[in-house]
């Protein structure tokens, strides 16, 4: 049963214009076949809240603010546990127990099911050989503090003496950060019993005890999984989250880890409470190191920039990709990304048209320019390629085509998914999907063309993917640029149902970045990878507030993650799934 | 022929591959002392056992080159079946069987031959789903679980790593899910050789033995899960009793006794060269040494074997075609290249099969006379999406259970199997009953909805 909090206010409009205009356009561009009827676009269309299914209550005058909660109708996410991520869980065994111990950690890899991981982490059970690999992950980090305890000893300075209290003082203070709140008694208990078994089994060894009380300590549920369950806030079931669990939330959402003593001791103490409060803590948190790589790891994720690591090129063809090379371009759109966030706190939407990139010697190599002074030097892109923003860069190019020949099917699904939020359906039943390679004197522009236009049934949907890719067809499958397709000249211009009309891949990059689809598809997205939920109508005034602010703030991104801090979507659960 | 290709492997290098150098024969049989007097059954009561695997490969084959003419016994080894010779004898082959799966997004559909089920809706891009239902290699894997404890309950291997980028939920990441429709836990298979070791063997090298702090600190463990239970919702919950499964599956390995027979050296293969270059002959082979070790040290009687992953995502580079082409584009293209890779996957197939059978036991048997191997694939063939006569080969007698030597059956002929229309009849999911019994004689349905069976496939029966 969902319900909403009844006393957050009503939602400015000012909006409006521009998401009237998505509801206009999301059903145009999607397939006219679509079987099950809604074309994936309930959260560009949907109504907001659930005023309906409750019946309209707007008696609360918007007074009641309660910690700063913005005033909103919403349901948020159901509450409930999240395993660790891998990257959540080494580097939180880092902060917790420093860099030897991280890296002996060896947690199970997470499936790859086309979603985000955050939302595995919501979903998916745990098997047999993850809870073995944690275990044999949880000893290996035992037998790394036995060897060396000095960063144990930063939470537990008793361990460098050793002592009868030692063990509860790993219990508890260990304890406290692993799991992220306070320990109870009888779980000190139990783990203080297990080290002084161990030790007993260790011939009186203290550190034998240490290691194994650590390795229970990694292997409980409360470290596994950030339990997100909040406190009834006497609204139906929306719940707030308690200061811990905010803690742990800001913190995984801002630097990857668990939160550090020092936050934790700021939650207790309350000083989670206000927005302003919220604020401060978000921008230190943005001050870290670690939030530039949970940026990178975000859009390393979204843009699929990870299966470079696995993606194999013809070597007949393209003999100088390689697996440097690769991670090379990885490293050009991620570094992008970070500069345009961190460095140029620019509009994110320059990210799509930018007029410079990051290259070291091999992706100078590729793109044909004069050897970078340093490694990653900033240069400007070479425009005369019709080359601007990351949709140019050789890794999205990259990964979003075949061993051999390009994909503009592919590439176009990605503009219209995942930068556009535009979903796209399977093909339908019983489709002969049996087509001869290009024949001599056809590209494979006019290939696509004459097989995917040759039916009503394909050309609905490729017509919305394939001609955006066409854009691209001057870029090799490893992104090089290229005059010719299979001897003959390229047209990479192009019209697509929705998009625009282009006439190079430059065009495309400013369609893209001028869509007003856009930056709510990047709002859509963050919402989707931090809470590992995908939005639904009961969460449209909410997102609205962010697409407001995004707007509000000439697109400045870390302005968002801190507004999404501050949003009852973050702040609130519904009742436990 | 492209020159970087010309590279093959040679049998010297798979061996250097599996064991260092080491010299490699496959296990060894269990000691007499496990073996009643008569050599007919275990000491400990149990009957000898009987072992499953599914072996699953993506994107289909050219059913006009795969499907034999003749049937019975006396099938023909087609095109596509040539790599099974050698193991004829232990070989069916069944064809023109329905997948009688309710919905279809292409290649998706397909999976329910291993479950019986149609998929369920899973969130996502890219065509996603889920599985509706528990795989048959879990089903066979909780039917021993009911009379005998194994070290694990199953292992689930992996060759190629060409996952789709377009394809995703569960439906496209493993054929290994158990649990009940609403409270599945998929199982997704290990690609790294060396990681499959320390799942299946691992456990078993000596070292100083600390099983019972090992043991009080999985009881820490379910207690603190125990705290948090009332504080979750259902879902969280059913997660939780996964998590508990775990527990106990880990607690019995590790109370379990070494197993009595060598353990395999440590293979130094990592399988992590990229998907256009994948050394899928190598990893196959190293990947079936594992588990007829896992089976002759009775380790585990259950295995499933992803070989290349739904769509076919992959360049065989192997194959011998030449072509840098993965498996998926060249299935839409419907050239030679396309049939050469089912031809190497067929290969691949068949050396499992071959390395089962080459194992011996200490009956005088080998490991096909008491493993029942079920194949198939996620369409019938790549281009047309079709799952209409989707193909399933079987392998084994199970200690009896099929037939020998081995058949083709055929549900119902087809003038042009090729075309995406052709007629198909019966169900597959009758197929999984009928091995499900062999396990589980009590077995009365396997699947539900549509593709439900209660009607095991008696011709393949022995």
């Amino acid at each position: 049963m969902k319900r909403s909090l009844r006393r957050f206010g009503p939602l400015a409009p000012t909006l409006c214009p521009v998401l009237c205009l998505v509801a206009l356009v999301l059903p145009a561009a999607g397939c006219k076949d679509d079987p099950e009827g809604d074309g994936g676009t309930d959260s560009a269309t949907g109504t907001g809240g659930s005023v309906g299914e409750e019946g309209v209550d707007e008696t609360a005058d918007g007074t009641g603010t309660s910690g700063g909660l913005e005033e909103l109708d919403v349901t948020p996410a159901p509450g409930g546990m999240r395993r660790l991520t891998p990257t959540q869980y080494v580097r939180s065994v880092e902060v917790i127990l420093g860099e030897a111990a991280a890296a002996a950690a060896n947690p199970p890899p997470m499936p790859q099911l086309g979603h985000f991981d955050s939302q595995t982490a919501v979903d998916e059970p745990l098997t047999p050989v993850d809870i073995e690999t944690y275990e044999s992950s949880s000893m290996a980090i035992g037998n790394a503090i036995m060897n060396d305890p000095s960063g144990l000893a930063v939470v537990a300075p008793c361990v460098n003496l050793g002592g009868d209290d030692c063990y509860e003082l790993v219990a508890r203070d260990l304890g406290r950060l692993a799991w992220r709140r306070p320990v109870l008694d009888e779980e000190v208990t139990t783990l203080v019993a297990i080290a002084n078994a161990a030790r007993e089994w260790g011939e009186g060894d203290f550190m034998s005890g240490i290691k194994y009380e650590v390795a229970a300590i990694l292997q409980s549920p409360n470290f596994l999984y950030v339990v997100e369950v909040g406190q009834p806030t006497g609204e139906g079931d929306v719940r707030e989250l308690d200061p811990y669990e905010l803690a742990s939330r800001m913190s995984f959402f801002f630097v990857g880890h668990t939160p550090d003593a020092d936050l934790l001791d700021l939650a207790e103490a309350g000083g989670l409470s206000t927005n302003g409060q919220l604020e401060n803590v978000a921008y230190d948190l943005l001050e870290r190191p670690e939030a530039r790589a949970r940026l990178a790891e975000f859009y390393d994720e979204l843009y699929r920039l990870r299966d470079l690591q696995t993606k194999g090129k013809d070597a007949v063809l393209f003999p100088t990709f390689s697996s440097e090379l690769a991670a090379a371009m990885r490293q050009e759109t991620l570094l992008l990304i970070q500069n345009v966030v961190f460095e140029e706190e620019a509009n994110f939407l320059s990210i799509f048209d930018a007029s410079y990139t990051f290259v070291n010697d091999d992706l100078a190599q590729l793109y044909g320019m004069d050897p970078p002074a340093y490694p990653w030097q900033l240069v400007p892109m070479p425009v005369e390629q019709g080359r601007a923003g990351i949709l140019t860069q050789p890794a999205f190019l990259t990964v979003f085509s075949h061993p051999d020949i390009n994909s503009p099917t592919r590439r176009g699904l990605f503009v219209q998914e995942t930068l556009l939020c535009n979903e796209i359906q399977p093909p339908p039943p019983g489709v002969m999907a049996n087509a001869p390679t290009p024949a001599e004197g056809q590209t494979l522009r006019q290939w696509l063309e004459q097989v995917h236009n040759a039916e009503d049934s394909c050309a609905g949907c490729h017509s919305l993917m394939d001609p955006v890719g066409f854009a691209f067809e001057r870029f090799s499958p490893i992104g090089a640029f290229r005059q010719l397709d299979n001897g003959l000249p390229i047209d990479s211009s192009g019209e697509v149902a929705g998009v625009g009309t282009f006439g190079s891949a430059a065009d495309l990059a400013t369609l893209v970045r001028n869509d007003p689809r856009t930056p709510i598809c990047v709002v859509r997205n963050l919402y989707r990878s931090t809470l590992g939920h995908e939005e639904g109508p009961d969460q449209f005034d909410g997102l609205m507030v962010l697409d407001e602010s995004f707007a509000s703030t000439n697109f400045d991104y870390k302005a968002l993650m801190v507004e999404l801090t501050k949003n009852p979507l973050f702040r609130l659960v519904d009742a436990p799934k | 022929m492209h020159p970087l290709r010309k590279l093959k492997l040679s049998r010297r290098t798979v061996l250097r591959g599996m064991a260092g150098g080491a010299a490699v024969s496959v296990a060894l049989p269990p000691l007499e002392a496990m073996l009643n007097a008569n050599g007919t059954a275990y000491a400990n009561g149990d009957g000898l056992p009987t072992r499953f695997i599914s072996f699953f490969w993506g994107n289909g084959v050219v059913l006009d080159r795969f499907e034999p003419s003749m049937q019975g016994p006396n099938w023909d080894l087609t095109e596509e079946l040539q790599p099974f010779a050698p193991v004829k004898d232990y070989v069916s082959v069944l064809t023109g069987i329905m997948n009688r799966c309710e919905q279809q997004i292409t290649h998706h559909e397909g999976m329910t031959a291993f479950s019986g089920y149609t998929f369920t809706p899973s969130g996502g891009p890219g065509f996603a789903s889920n599985f509706g239902g528990p795989t048959i290699d879990q089903l066979v894997a909780d039917a021993i679980a009911a009379r005998v404890t194994t070290p694990i309950r199953s292992m689930q291997v992996q060759c190629s790593k060409g996952f789709s980028p377009a394809d995703n939920g569960t439906t496209a990441s493993t054929i290994s899910v158990r649990g009940n429709p609403g409270s599945l836990t998929p199982l997704y298979p290990q690609a790294n050789p060396v990681q499959v070791w320390q799942t299946v063997f691992g456990e078993f090298v000596p070292q100083p033995d600390d099983s019972a702090l090992r043991l009080s600190i999985l009881d820490a463990v379910r207690d603190d899960a125990n705290r948090l239970r009332p504080r979750l919702g259902t879902i969280d919950n059913h997660r939780l009793d996964a998590h508990f499964d775990a527990l106990t599956e880990l607690e019995q390995k590790i109370v379990a006794m070494p197993p009595t027979c060598d353990l395999p050296p440590a293979p130094m293969h990592t399988n992590s060269e990229s998907v256009s270059n994948e050394q899928l002959v190598l990893t196959n082979q190293i990947m079936a040494e594992l588990i007829a070790y896992a089976f002759v040290c009775d380790i585990t009687r259950v295995a499933s074997m992803l070989f290349l992953p739904l769509a076919g995502e992959a360049v065989l580079s192997e194959s011998g075609s030449g072509s840098g082409s993965t498996q998926h584009v060249l299935s839409h293209q419907g050239g030679e290249a396309y049939h050469q890779g089912i031809v190497f996957i067929m290969e691949r197939f068949s050396q499992l099969i071959q390395i089962l059978g080459n194992t011996p036991e200490l009956d005088g048997s080998n490991l096909l006379d008491s493993t029942m191997i079920y194949g198939s694939s996620d369409c019938s063939i790549g281009w047309t999406h079709s799952i209409r006569r989707q193909p399933i080969i079987l392998a084994g007698t199970g200690r009896g259970h099929l037939v020998h030597p081995g058949i083709h059956y055929q549900a119902v002929a087809a003038a042009d199997p090729n075309n995406g229309n052709a007629p198909s009849q019966g169900n597959m999911s009758d197929v999984l009953l009928s091995l499900l019994q062999a396990f589980d004689p009590a077995a009365t349905s396997v699947g539900g909805g549509a593709a439900m069976s209660n009607t095991p496939l008696t011709e393949i029966l022995a």
